[in-house]
């Protein structure tokens, strides 16, 4: 039989169960008494055992027989699950997944054969100690074996998957089913008033009648925009899910007892932001375990919807953080002198604090940080939350010199385009999707200049060039020697309506999505630009705004 | 034998597509799906299935225990990954026409369905 067309199911099937295993084994470490728990596990590994070997991926299924075996035989108390065993069925968890994502991407499952191996011999060596009540105390340090396997762990876990699908309720997809209709109807409406505006009879209803249409139509397409903002959000659950594991893993590795508290995991965000949010939450979570919490303690992470945004709140009840040593800190990595830092300890200038804590300068220096108690990675939590237009607010200590609680506001939802970024001279910009017909090279013969406008020849018609550099003179750095090019040009062409015309770029980047801020203020007149966005290194790229780029060639 | 209805009770929506697949290729198109034992007890009651294909182990009510009632009302065939002869054995104790182990065959499947059913 061909098996590939349930290739897809099985995967989503597997993946929903491995996430249980790790969910019920956690819940196990904190309630070893709960039979039900055990019984679940069971049945997961059972369920992944019965599918995968449906799917003839042996080794996958050989391995989740073994992990079956050990919860039946913890089930029936002729195993105990010690601390070692835990570790390695955790183990095995993370090698499922690695083979199920190797699946996924390559169609082959990974061999497991050693793994498998060694947990089925565990669970018969203490099934025999168990059962022939020799009381071996197993060892609860971390062996060297947990220690590398937390490491192995830790570092795939910085990462946490991109989210690649989402599901989308079918009510949602109905809307969406309910507006396309309405369009279809109102272009109809729109097609038939435009051919009755050619008749002079009837020109004059019909351009009465257009307007309403016009205005229906800008209606529907806000609602259609809307109802795809929603269907792209995705509940907080897909990157929180991961975090008990994390938690547990860098705490045991460093002997601390630390409880994590999630709630608000249902609340939904767009899942761009969902997919950025994973880092910046990690950063934070680490920071708190190696520096915060000392020995025992609790943290927390509360999503909640407020008005028109979403709080996610980091805290933990461990040591707060040391401004003084924070300023010093900063003193001694020349962040700041040593009269500001003075200036800066009396006053307890909160911005003024923060601001350093953010520098990233200071959370390259890894001692430094530790004595501060906070910093690694802060720099990238901030630019993060600037990127998707949030904010992030540090209250620390929360008291008498313990607590610390970082409050990351989210928007719901962003302006999200797909864009192609360029260059042109020492500038990247960013040209949305949806105006570009396509990308030409252009001989210099078939450049025309007509009073003093440059023309292309694309495809036997006539383009206008758009030199950005001529357009933003102040934009670009001025140019020492003239790059003058003899080899074909590179140009976009950009239309609006019946207008075209091709801006003239130096290089083209990449395509990808891009949030757009809108310009600030005192930035606002300057015509061209439609926004601004931040890319992944930080950089800050201008968004050029067709409309008023093609009115200025037709102005000319 | 097309019209001939199925009941396939197992907790991994994977393995009932797998069954199902399986069956319209030898023929059947008349299928009822359930997720757990009680499911199994419900939909026996309300869509009188000819044949129910049952799984053992399934969250809240299991196979095993409902295999007594359920053979009253229709033919039962087991497809469990539980392969032990204790399972086999109990399973056909309780009114089990038949026992299938995962991972199986596409004729396995078909040529016990058909057994078990007179065709």
């Amino acid at each position: 039989m061909d098996l590939s067309k349930f290739k897809e199911l099985y995967i989503s099937e597997v993946e929903t169960q491995i996430q249980k295993l790790n969910d019920n084994l956690l819940a196990l470490e904190k309630t070893p008494e709960e039979k039900s728990i055990l019984n679940d596990l069971m049945r997961s590994s059972h369920t992944i055992k019965g599918s995968s070997a449906t799917m003839s991926y042996n080794h996958m299924a050989t391995l989740s027989h073994v992990l079956e075996d050990i919860f039946d035989n913890a089930r029936k108390g002729t195993l105990a699950l010690s601390k070692g065993i835990m570790n390695e069925l955790f183990n095995g968890f993370d090698a499922l997944e690695k083979s199920l994502s190797a699946i996924k991407d390559t169609g082959v499952e990974l061999d497991s054969t050693e793994l498998s191996e060694k947990i089925k011999v565990l669970c018969t060596d203490s099934t025999k100690k168990v059962v022939s009540k020799v009381a071996a105390k197993t060892p609860t340090a971390p062996t060297k074996e947990t220690d590398d396997f937390n490491e192995a762990f830790l570092n795939k876990d910085q990462t946490i998957d991109e989210i690649s699908r989402v599901k989308v309720p079918i009510h949602r997809l109905d809307d969406l089913m309910d507006i396309t209709e309405e369009l279809l109807v109102n272009k109809m409406r729109i097609e038939s008033l435009s051919a009755g505006l050619i008749d002079p009879k009837t020109a004059k209803s019909a351009l009465i009648e257009l307007k309403p249409a016009v205005e229906q139509l800008s209606r529907l397409v806000m609602d259609l925009q809307f109802n795809v903002l929603q269907a792209r959000l995705v509940p907080l659950e897909q990157i929180f899910s991961r975090f008990p594991r994390m938690v547990r893993d860098l705490a045991q590795k460093q002997n601390k007892e630390i409880e994590l508290k999630i709630n608000g995991s249902e609340i939904e965000l767009d899942r761009t932001i969902v997919d950025k949010l994973g880092g910046p939450i990690i950063h934070l979570l680490r920071n708190a375990i190696d520096h915060g919490i000392e020995q025992k303690g609790t943290i927390s992470i509360t999503a909640k919807h407020q008005k028109d945004y979403i709080t996610l709140v980091i805290e933990d009840d461990g040591r707060g953080i040391d401004w003084d040593k924070v300023i010093t800190s900063a003193i001694e990595s020349n962040i700041i002198s040593s009269e500001e830092g003075t200036k800066l300890k009396t006053s307890k200038n909160q911005k003024g604090m923060e601001k350093l804590l953010f520098d990233p300068r200071l959370s390259t220096k890894g001692e430094v940080t530790e004595i501060s108690g906070r910093g690694v990675g802060l720099s990238a939590v901030q630019q993060f939350v600037e990127e998707i237009s949030g904010r992030i607010i540090i209250k620390s200590p929360l008291e008498e010199g313990s607590g610390t609680r970082f409050t990351l506001e989210l928007p719901l939802t962003l302006a999200i385009i797909d864009a192609l970024l360029v260059r042109v001279k020492d500038q990247t910009m960013a040209i949305p999707f949806s105006s570009i017909e396509r990308t030409v090279h252009v001989e210099q013969k078939d450049i025309k200049t007509i009073a003093d406008h440059e023309t292309a020849i694309v495809a036997g018609t006539d383009v206008p060039l758009i030199r950005l550099e001529q357009v933003f003179k102040d934009t670009f750095a001025k140019e020492d020697e003239k790059e003058q090019k003899d080899g074909p040009i590179t140009v976009v062409l950009v239309k609006r309506g019946k207008e075209v015309a091709g801006i003239v770029v130096d290089e083209l980047l990449a395509q990808q999505e891009i949030i757009i801020k809108p310009l600030p203020q005192t930035l606002s007149t300057i015509k061209g630009f439609a926004g601004s966005t931040i890319l992944g290194d930080g950089r800050t790229v201008l968004i050029l705004d067709l409309v008023s780029l093609l009115s200025y060639i037709s102005g000319h | 034998m097309a019209d001939t209805k199925i009941l396939i009770v197992d907790d991994s929506a994977f393995m009932r597509s797998v069954l199902k697949n399986i069956l319209e290729g030898a023929g059947y198109s008349n299928f009822v799906e359930g997720e757990n034992g009680n499911d199994a007890r419900t939909k026996t009651d309300s869509e009188a299935p000819a044949l129910i294909l049952l799984d053992l182990i399934m969250p809240e009510t299991g196979g095993m225990g409902i295999i007594a009632e359920l053979s009253q009302k229709a033919k039962v065939i087991v497809i469990s990954a539980v392969g032990q002869d204790e399972s086999v054995n109990e399973a056909k104790a309780n009114g089990a026409s038949d026992y299938i182990v995962k991972p199986f065959e596409n004729d396995q499947v078909v040529n016990t369905i058909n057994k078990v059913l007179g065709l």
